[in-house]
């Protein structure tokens, strides 16, 4: 509401209601994930032998270091240090490319896998029941469509490839110090187990802290949200200061999970650090009695000691990427929930029509309600609607008329009782099919951000261009077209934002013209447009009809009369049928909204 | 309150203005983190002096290294904690600071100002831009400065080892600043344009989904997916182009710290080999070369951030240098409402090229109740925002008590007046927070005025009661339900600091005709909140309530007087009255009375098409 869709989706970030239920874990994710790197297996093998190949020369690099220390420095051998040199630089440069390399592969095969995944999901979600849109609120679903998978990028650029590459780093620094020397390794890395599991807890308390204050975040932008929408209300009660006071509040809580992150994390860099003090320390202690007793050279102790210093790193990234992992997890969870939601129910492919139509519309006992707890929307309806003829619909709102259409499209299919259409049973039919004949004029027109003409033809192929020209000519469109510079090129704004009310209801006819569907369903506008659209709106409606069988959700009277059947529908029954002659005369008593009737203390005029 | 001095300075050069105004933990990060530099940069000479134990199998020697290597490590990570936490503190506050100052200033403009601002962009100034400058006067300043601390200690020591080995290996490390410059430039670049291409993206998944009745209708889903396939890729592409550059930003720095080795190699090597120096002095040496590069691309980045802060100083600074639309500027309280007069008001919207509101006039008691009519945008609501200030009226157009209205405190003066906009705003509160909002103390008896409006049966039957939360995570209150609560809001308020006039702001819109007459009537009976007021509203069957209507049309007063009098005197009144008296035929007579007239049920199909939009 107030507050915004980028709110919403702060705060839909804490509930818990759409998640995986049992939850996913990284290796559950993973697993997910795996149908979607098809055809990236080469890379993926491709990427890991630069990885094998970057720790490898780091290693080589220090091993080149020791080597050169011992066999040209200490040896006092010219050759031997112009060779290392030179060896150094190749392996150095090599290894940086290879780093790059690694990097940027990787991220790529991660937004391959990551597109492939996005337009799973759009698919996915399109084949979604009406009901789903109904349920979930639409901002939520763009988020798990757009910015859950960003979420899961860095699961990709910083978190996967980071683990595994610093993991092979490690268990290289092991093997090259193993190979220096295994009691000192031994005796240097035996307090790596305890150190990692202490840096492992705070990883997981910042972790905790920063999600504290992206909640904190969220409250903050609900907050100024709701300030600004209100402000002028805030003001004329004089509430500004009450109103600082909270939002001062919030700010300071805000500042305080902040610094709580701070603290954690500057006990966590620290204590990185501390543990390569130790190792170091200890190497050197070692070594120490080692070099004197012969058993290790100079070059090696030094090499040695640039192996530990090299180990400090891998670990502390590894630890960090902990965070990453979980909110990708988190991410992930909400995601495949969506994909677990059950697409509209398989047509039963039975039966297909048989062009062309003749387009009669019969209704059997038909009856739907929304939820079981709910009453029936639509109660025991029986009706036929001749090949080529006009039915109104005349209600209140809430008496079933929407739920009719929704059938009428197969959005929903009835609890009980049939919809035939030319003696065919809707159900049996593919829903494609059934929405392809039947067209809908909503009475909120959707209009698509593009030109005017993207919004007749909807980017079908199989409509052409002079087809939509001719389809705006007939639904009156044309002064529309003359009046803006841009004709049916004209830029429509989201939401239609530019054009007015009535001028969106002529592109709804345009494209039903366009499309040409064999039934019509019309939800007549009841906003109030001017008297000059109003008589072209009514003229495109006119032209719609012709030739159609079509059903007019009534809101004129002037509709109404020019109908050839009329159906009232109160509380989703069927109460009144005939002609509109004979249904207008007592529509009223049953249609009549209440906040007329109360009005019986009017003065006397 | 700041001196209006210093609110300069702490718009033009912020940086400054918050060095000074927080300087102690700002000194004390400073101070720790010079600590934390100067045993950090000893590091390796105690490495050296171990190595040197090692080579010369000098046990002594060894031990006293690895024991100052221990201690120079410790004293390292106890300050590196330590500036940590201070500049932390330092630059959270300021960040709490600038959010203050931005909400405090929120709180003091008017509408004009939100109507060229939209939510989203404050919400986004509030917390991105903020932390924009965070960044800015904490870690990039913490950066320079880390950089220069680090810059003046390891040069002496690389000198004093050999200069010409420092100016040989060092060949490649003044360009580093420049060469991250350049890329952290592209980063930012290839950044935006990656969240433009989301957007994009996300824009199109946005129609996508509300758009899908009308996709599934045309049975357009593979076009659609084609379509987003074409966004979602673009998307990837730019994502790959950041992903490139981050990729290469550490191996270009790797590149000078390489080849600065290898010289090192090459031609140090050489001086160990003839006994020149020490094989310590040149491990050390080769420490102090991977050291370097550090304080030269902080250079780099800080410079960048700080540049990315100033940006969004400057969008921050625009805000806070707005000035309010109503300065409260007076001097004197309002002890009582005894006369409101409008004189040769005429107001015009900035920008706009037609007033809003021409010459109008007119008086108004104390118990007095004028109605207020007239077409959509005849300037009625205009006209009511300029008496609660919320919009700036010329001045002396405006008089209270014979005053104007501007020497009167903004406090004083909406104490004395009970306001209802049009737009039924609530907090997503409580129903009772709501209620009691603008009164000072969190009043127990709501029901008098919730009864008032009609409302006591339907909160009653909310699970929570009274207690019930509004809002996303709460209820959802229908049209009327929201304008009704939305009176007894300002009913309680009135209750509690004795408003003496009331200003309705066509604010029962949504409720039907009978259920407004009905609270109307109560308003003006028994506790007479209605003795004072002006009522906007299109039904003039509620405005039959009130002593006077003032008919509005273009901006201009057509007529003011009793609906007998504006009945002769003003047409579109008469042309209003024509079209609302169809509206309220009396059903009763209807069923008796059959055929229906073609009205009747245009009627009946307007008064639904009102509700059908009211309830959403």
């Amino acid at each position: 509401m107030s507050s915004g869709a980028s709110n919403a989706t702060s705060i839909d970030q804490q509930d818990s209601s759409d998640q995986l239920k049992g939850g996913l874990g990284v290796i559950g994710l993973l697993r997910r994930l795996l149908p979607y790197f098809s055809g990236e297996w080469v890379r993926v093998v491709g990427i890991l032998i630069f990885v094998a190949l970057h720790a490898f020369m780091g290693r080589g690099i220090v091993m080149l270091f020791g080597y050169t220390i011992d066999h040209g420095i200490l040896a006092k051998n010219q050759g031997v240090i112009m060779t290392a040199a030179a060896i150094y630089l190749a392996l150095e440069l090599a290894q940086l490319g290879t780093l790059v390399a690694i990097n940027s592969w990787f991220a790529r095969v991660g937004n391959r896998v990551l597109h492939r995944l996005r337009e799973h999901l759009v698919r996915h979600v399109q084949s979604l029941p009406a009901s789903y849109f109904d349920r979930v609120a639409s901002g939520k679903i763009v988020t798990r469509l757009t910015s859950d998978p960003v979420s899961l990028t860095e699961l990709f650029q910083q978190g996967l490839l980071s683990v595994i590459s610093n993991i092979v780093t490690m268990l290289t620094i092991i093997v090259a110090m193993l190979a220096i020397s295994p009691k000192m390794t031994f005796f240097t890395l035996f307090v790596a187990p305890p150190m990692s599991y202490a840096a492992f807890l705070l990883s997981e308390k910042i972790l905790r802290a920063q999600r504290e204050a992206k909640r904190k975040v969220s409250l903050i932008n609900a907050y100024v949200a709701e300030s600004v929408t209100g402000m002028r209300v805030i003001q004329l009660f004089d509430q500004a200061e009450p109103q600082r006071q909270k939002f001062e509040e919030l700010s300071a809580e805000y500042r305080q999970d902040m610094l709580r992150s701070v603290r954690l994390y500057a006990l966590f860099y620290p204590s990185v650090g501390l543990f390569t003090a130790v190792t170091v320390g200890v190497a050197l202690w070692i070594g120490g009695e080692l070099t004197g007793a012969g058993a290790i050279t100079t070059g090696a102790m030094v090499a040695f000691i640039l192996h530990v210093k090299d180990f400090g790193d891998p670990l502390r990234n590894i630890l960090e990427r902990y965070q990453i992992f979980q909110n990708s997890v988190s991410s992930g969870e909400r995601l495949f929930a969506l994909v677990e939601e059950t697409p509209e129910a398989a047509p039963d492919q039975t039966e297909h029509l048989s062009h062309p139509l003749r387009g009669e519309l019969r209704f059997e006992h038909v009856s739907f309600r929304y939820r079981d707890e709910l009453p029936l929307a639509l109660n025991d309806v029986s009706f036929t609607v001749p090949a080529g003829k006009t039915l109104a619909v005349i209600g209140r709102t809430g008496s079933g008329k929407s739920t009719l259409i929704s059938l009428l499209q197969r959005f929903r299919d009835p609890c009980s009782g049939r919809i035939f259409l030319d003696d065919i049973d809707l159900a049996k039919l593919p829903r494609e099919e059934v929405r392809r004949v039947v067209g809908v004029v909503q009475q909120d027109v959707f209009l698509f951000r593009g030109s005017l003409a993207e919004n007749i033809g909807l980017g079908d192929p199989q409509v052409t261009r002079e087809r939509i020209e001719w389809a705006a000519r007939e639904a009156g469109l044309s002064r529309l077209i003359e009046m803006r510079p841009g004709g049916l090129e004209t830029h429509v704004e989201e939401k239609g934002a530019n054009l007015s009310l009535g001028e969106r209801q002529l592109v709804a006819f345009a494209r039903i013209l366009a499309f040409d569907p064999e039934i019509l369903v019309l939800d007549e506008a009841t906003a109030n447009v001017d008297s000059e659209t109003e008589l072209i709106l009514q003229a495109a409606a006119r032209r719609a009809r012709q030739g159609r069988t079509a059903i007019v959700i009534a809101h004129r009277l002037s509709t109404l009369a020019d109908a050839d059947l009329a159906l009232a529908l109160s509380q989703g029954r069927l109460v009144l049928w005939g002609s509109p002659d004979e249904v207008l005369p007592q529509a009223h008593s049953h249609v009549a909204t209440t906040s007329t009737s109360k009005n019986s203390d009017a003065p006397a005029r | 309150m700041s001196s209006p001095s210093l609110k300069n300075t702490s718009l033009q050069s912020p940086i400054r203005h918050y060095v000074l105004l927080l300087w102690k933990p700002f000194c004390l990060g400073m101070l720790a983190l010079l600590f934390t530099n100067f045993f950090d940069v000893l590091t390796p000479m105690a490495m050296k002096k171990a190595v040197d134990g090692l080579t010369e199998n000098n046990r002594e020697l060894l031990n006293e290294g690895i024991f100052l290597y221990l201690a120079f490590m410790v004293g390292a990570v106890t300050f590196r904690y330590q500036w940590r936490m201070w500049f932390g503190r330092f630059h959270h506050r300021v960040a709490e600071d600038l959010r203050n100052r931005l909400y405090r200033k929120l709180t003091e403009l008017g509408p004009s100002f939100f109507e060229k601002n939209p939510t989203g962009e404050l919400m986004s100034l509030m917390i991105n831009d903020v932390n924009q400058f965070r960044m800015a006067v904490g870690p990039a300043l913490l950066t320079l400065l880390d950089a220069a601390f680090l810059l003046v200690m390891i040069l002496p020591l690389m000198l004093s080892m050999s200069p010409e080995w420092t100016w040989k290996t060092l060949v490649l490390f003044p360009i580093v600043p420049f060469v991250i410059r350049v890329m952290e430039d592209l980063l930012a670049k290839a950044g935006r344009n990656q969240q433009d291409r989301l957007a994009e993206m996300s824009g199109y998944t946005q129609e996508l989904v509300s758009g899908i009745r009308v996709i599934k209708g045309y049975a357009q889903e593979s076009h659609r997916l084609t379509g987003f396939a074409k966004y979602s890729r673009t998307y990837a592409f730019a994502c790959n182009r950041v992903a490139l550059l981050d990729a290469m930003f550490e191996p270009a720095l790797g590149v000078s710290v390489a080849v600065g080795s290898a010289i090192l190699l090459f031609w140090g090597a050489q001086d160990v080999v003839s006994g020149l120096v020490t094989l310590g002095t040149f491990v050390a040496f080769h420490e102090y070369i991977r050291r370097m590069v550090w304080p030269m691309a902080a250079i780099g980045v800080g410079l960048s951030l700080i540049q990315q802060g100033r940006a969004s100083f400057s969008r921050i600074a625009q805000v806070l240098a707005t000035e309010p639309e109503v300065a409260d500027q007076g001097a004197q309280e309002l002890p009582s409402l005894q006369q409101l007069s409008v004189r040769n008001l005429s107001f015009t919207y900035p920008g706009a090229d037609r007033p809003a509101l021409r010459n109008v006039n007119f008086e108004l008691r104390a118990g007095e109740t004028l109605g207020l009519v007239g077409p959509v945008g005849s300037g009625k609501s205009t006209l009511i925002q300029l008496i609660g200030r919320v919009r700036r009226a010329p001045a002396g157009s405006l008089l209270i008590n014979g005053e104007p209205i501007e020497n009167f405190t903004l406090k004083s003066l909406r104490r004395a007046m009970a306001f209802v906009p049009q737009e039924a705003f609530l907090l997503s509160r409580s129903i009772r927070q709501n209620l009691n909002f603008g009164a000072r103390h969190a009043e127990d008896d709501i029901q008098s005025v919730t009864r008032a409006v009609d409302l006591h049966d339907e909160i009653q039957r909310l699970p929570a009661g009274a207690e019930s939360l509004l809002g996303e995570r709460g209820v959802n209150l229908s049209g009327g339900q929201r304008q009704r609560l939305t009176l007894a809001r300002a009913m309680q308020r009135s209750q509690k600091v004795d408003a003496e006039l009331l200003i309705l702001d066509d604010s029962l819109s949504a409720v039907d005709v009978r259920t407004e007459r009905q609270i109307l009537e109560t308003l003006r009976s028994g506790d007479g909140l209605l003795r004072t007021a002006i009522v906007v509203s299109h039904r003039l069957e509620a405005l039959r309530l009130t002593d006077r209507i003032l008919v509005l049309n273009e901006g201009q007063v057509e007529a003011i007087g009793t609906h007998d009098e504006l009945l002769r005197l003003s047409p579109t009144y008469q042309r209003m009255v024509e079209i609302q008296s169809e509206a309220s035929l009396d059903p009763g007579q209807e069923l008796s009375s059959a055929p229906t007239s073609t009205e009747v049920t245009r009627d009946m199909m307007r008064v639904e098409r009102l509700e059908a939009e009211k309830v959403t």
